[in-house]
């Protein structure tokens, strides 16, 4: 069960990965990576529940507080328009 | 299961790690590094260093992006006021 749910998170990061790279614009690469990190977030839960060890869910939490900063900050970088490089 | 899960988090670095050199784009570069900063996270954890994975997302994927994406507004500032320095 946990497998198949691993399998499945795999393969919507593998679909979200192919968007960052050929996303036309720079908006979607930002909305592909933060799905990206979210569903490798949920990853990491499963894996701490399949490694049986408490410890790696520190990790699943310090990652989601941090890509939620990461993405304010881009979506910061996009206040003043200041868009194309 | 778990080894073509390693290989494809494997795979999946190395394009990232190569993206994030070829875009011409210098904001698009920094997300693809993000990415992979990420992925390197994950493939800490899939090799069971739970300390080395939490270093990684704390420094690569939160704080070095953070830092990239200052420094490339600050730079855009910058040159927007024309040359390097004031006045």
């Amino acid at each position: 069960m946990i497998t198949a749910m691993i399998w499945t998170l795999m393969i919507s990061a593998a679909l979200g990965f192919w968007r960052v790279i050929v996303g036309p614009t720079v908006p979607d690469r930002i909305v592909a990576a933060d799905a990206l990190s979210i569903i490798l977030t949920t990853t990491l839960a499963l894996l701490g529940l399949v490694f049986n060890n408490p410890v790696f869910l520190d990790i699943a939490i310090a990652f989601a507080v941090l890509a939620f900063a990461d993405v304010l900050i881009m979506a910061k970088f996009f206040e003043h328009g200041e868009l194309h490089l | 299961m778990n080894g073509f899960a390693h290989i494809a988090v494997l795979a999946m670095i190395i394009i990232a790690g190569f993206y994030a050199v070829w875009f011409r784009d210098l904001l698009s570069s920094v997300i693809s590094l993000a990415v992979f900063s990420l992925l390197l996270s994950l493939e800490f954890f899939i090799l069971q260093a739970p300390d080395v994975a939490i270093a990684e997302a704390a420094i690569g994927a939160g704080l070095s992006t953070a830092i990239y994406i200052i420094a490339l507004r600050a730079c855009n500032a910058l040159k927007k006021s024309g040359g390097g320095d004031r006045k």
